[in-house]
């Protein structure tokens, strides 16, 4: 199929069920929001070693958030309801609750609820405050700052983690400036992350290894610089590939996100060197979910 | 489906305890075939009231008078909205749901609630939002909005919740409080928040503040928070803003570590 000028490979992209949550973060400015956003979706990038996925989903006006500030929402994905646990507490406790002026609030409304305030409540010593309105609880913890103010609990939805495509170009710097507009042209997309550096993966990787103590090595099929000596499934003339991963709320979200991408990048002039778009997948059988690219760019 | 519409037949000369309301009805015509007491004499509720509609969980009750006594208690995930004046008890031990009156109450309303939202858009009596008439227990949870003034014996022993208190409050109000968080706007009466343990009160009435210790004029992260989140269930704009807000925390009483803030209008 081609797209505007740029080849899909006849591909899908393989997703997992995931367990996601919303926090929202505010501050006295967007500067001091932005500091404790970084700090808390920092080394969140891949659920193979840090734990969760984490990401800005967007920035928040000071008329959209609870308390009148500006803030931003941080979209959070975990294999398992007790790493996202953990992974909230550890990280709210370590980058939000130090960081200035900030606050924060559940971004979600949902009956499975994890707890976001409930145990940092007890930094407090014995001073901190609760304040309850309507239905939702609320902790006011004193700090040196003055007070960090955060809600008790936030819910946890079901999600999806792992959308993908994967860029094929003649060259790094096509390829890297097609995976930046990408990235651009989703920026604003509700309900998705792309918790990667930047957006960008390129260090794609399948499962096991040679090696028996890891669980995921480098995806060789892809690796350009290995075309010579495996099984290559690149084409003669790609020599640079990185890969857009998405993590949304619904199906929807992420394959509308796949589309959006794929259609900025078919509009670059850059376009000639761009070789294919494909997709990662596992042959099918381990994420419940599949992103046809061919179907998704219909 | 049309809320249920209760109106008075003709004018009452006794009073008619109206917790029958509270009742979890599979369909109007229920209600209007429940029995109830009134002078010495027993009737359906179709006898005294003409009933329109078919939504049992929003009621509606035009033209009360005060000898409307009970009115929304013990409610559980109900709407009423009254018209008129209410007797005593009004949302009594109210569990969830709305209550909405626009007129009067007398004594006892919002007593011992348990959850869910009052609005009296008029005055009420002494024990409002205090402890029930049977009872030793406050306001345990819950959120009770009243525009008007307020009477003696209000909101003592209040545990948690929300209250906004939009004109004067009575004597001896607000004592034994446990926690909650009280707004007062108008003037306060004599012997205030004794015994109090935590909670935060704001109010304009510098003798509340005489035996605290002035805290910080540090911003609150808290106060605009709850200022907006008021505002939104009162469908109001509240007033204050960090500026004009003293905190005041630390009692001479080493047990209260209740909070007030100043606030200048």
């Amino acid at each position: 199929m081609i797209y505007n000028g740029i080849k899909i490979d006849n591909t899908f992209a393989e997703a997992f069920n995931m367990k996601a949550s919303r926090i929202i973060v505010t501050a006295d400015n967007l500067k001091w929001a932005k500091h404790a956003c970084d700090s808390f979706t920092g080394f969140a990038t891949s659920v193979i070693a840090c734990g969760i996925e984490a990401g800005i989903e967007k920035q928040l006006k000071s008329s959209e958030t609870p308390d009148n500030r500006p803030g931003y929402s941080i979209l959070l994905f975990s294999m398992s309801r007790s790493q996202l646990e953990k992974q909230l507490e550890v990280r709210v406790g370590q980058c939000i609750l130090t960081c200035p002026t900030t606050a924060i609030f559940s971004g979600m409304v949902g009956e499975d609820v994890i707890p976001l305030g409930k145990n940092l409540r007890y930094f407090g010593d014995g001073y901190q405050i609760s304040k309850k309105i309507q239905d939702r609880r609320f902790w006011r913890i004193p700090v040196m700052d003055g007070e960090f103010l955060c809600e008790e609990s936030t819910a946890r939805v079901s999600a999806i983690g792992g959308g993908n495509f994967l860029v094929l170009s003649t060259n790094r710097k096509s390829c890297l400036s097609a995976c930046e507009t990408a990235i651009n042209a989703i920026k604003n997309q509700p309900n998705i992350i792309t918790p990667f550096p930047g957006g960008v993966v390129r260090s794609g990787s399948k499962v096991g290894s040679k090696y028996k103590a890891l669980i995921a090595s480098t995806n060789d099929a892809f690796c350009p610089t290995l075309k010579s000596i495996t099984k290559s499934t690149l084409p003669a003339n790609v020599n640079c590939v990185m890969e857009i991963v998405i993590n949304g709320l619904t199906f929807d979200d992420i394959n509308e996100a796949i589309k959006t991408s794929i259609q900025s990048i078919s509009k670059m002039k850059i376009k000639k060197d761009i070789v294919a778009i494909s997709a990662g997948n596992y042959g099918g059988k381990l994420g419940q979910y599949h992103f046809h690219l061919r179907k998704v760019m219909k | 489906m049309n809320p249920v519409i209760l109106k008075l037949k003709k004018k009452i000369k006794y009073r008619i305890d109206m917790s029958f309301l509270s009742n979890a009805y599979k369909d109007a015509s229920k209600l209007s075939s429940q029995i109830i007491s009134y002078g010495n004499k027993q009737f359906k509720v179709k006898e005294l009231f003409s009933i329109k509609g078919s939504d049992i969980k929003n009621i509606i009750i035009k033209s009360s008078v005060d000898l409307m006594d009970n009115i929304g208690k013990g409610l559980n995930n109900i709407n009423i909205t009254v018209h008129g004046n209410v007797g005593y008890s009004f949302g009594e031990q109210m569990l969830s749901g709305k209550l909405i009156l626009y007129g009067n109450a007398l004594d006892y309303a919002a007593s011992g609630i348990k959850g869910g939202s009052i609005f009296i858009y008029g005055n009420s009596g002494d024990y409002t939002g205090g402890k029930t008439n049977h009872g030793n227990i406050g306001i345990v949870d819950g959120f009770l909005y009243v525009k008007g003034n307020i009477g003696n014996n209000s909101i003592e022993r209040m545990r948690r919740g929300n209250v906004i208190i939009e004109g004067n409050i009575g004597d001896y109000a607000c004592n034994d409080m446990l926690s909650g968080t009280i707004i007062i706007k108008g003037k306060i009466g004599k012997i205030f928040a004794e015994g109090m343990k935590r909670g935060t009160i704001f109010t304009k009435d510098k003798k509340v503040v005489k035996e605290y210790a002035r805290s910080n004029d540090a911003e609150y992260n808290f106060t605009k928070f709850y200022f907006k989140e008021i505002s939104n269930v009162i469908s109001k704009k509240i007033f204050l803003e960090n500026k004009n807000l003293i905190r005041y925390y630390g009692n001479t009483n080493s047990s209260n570590l209740s909070e007030v803030f100043l606030f200048k209008l």
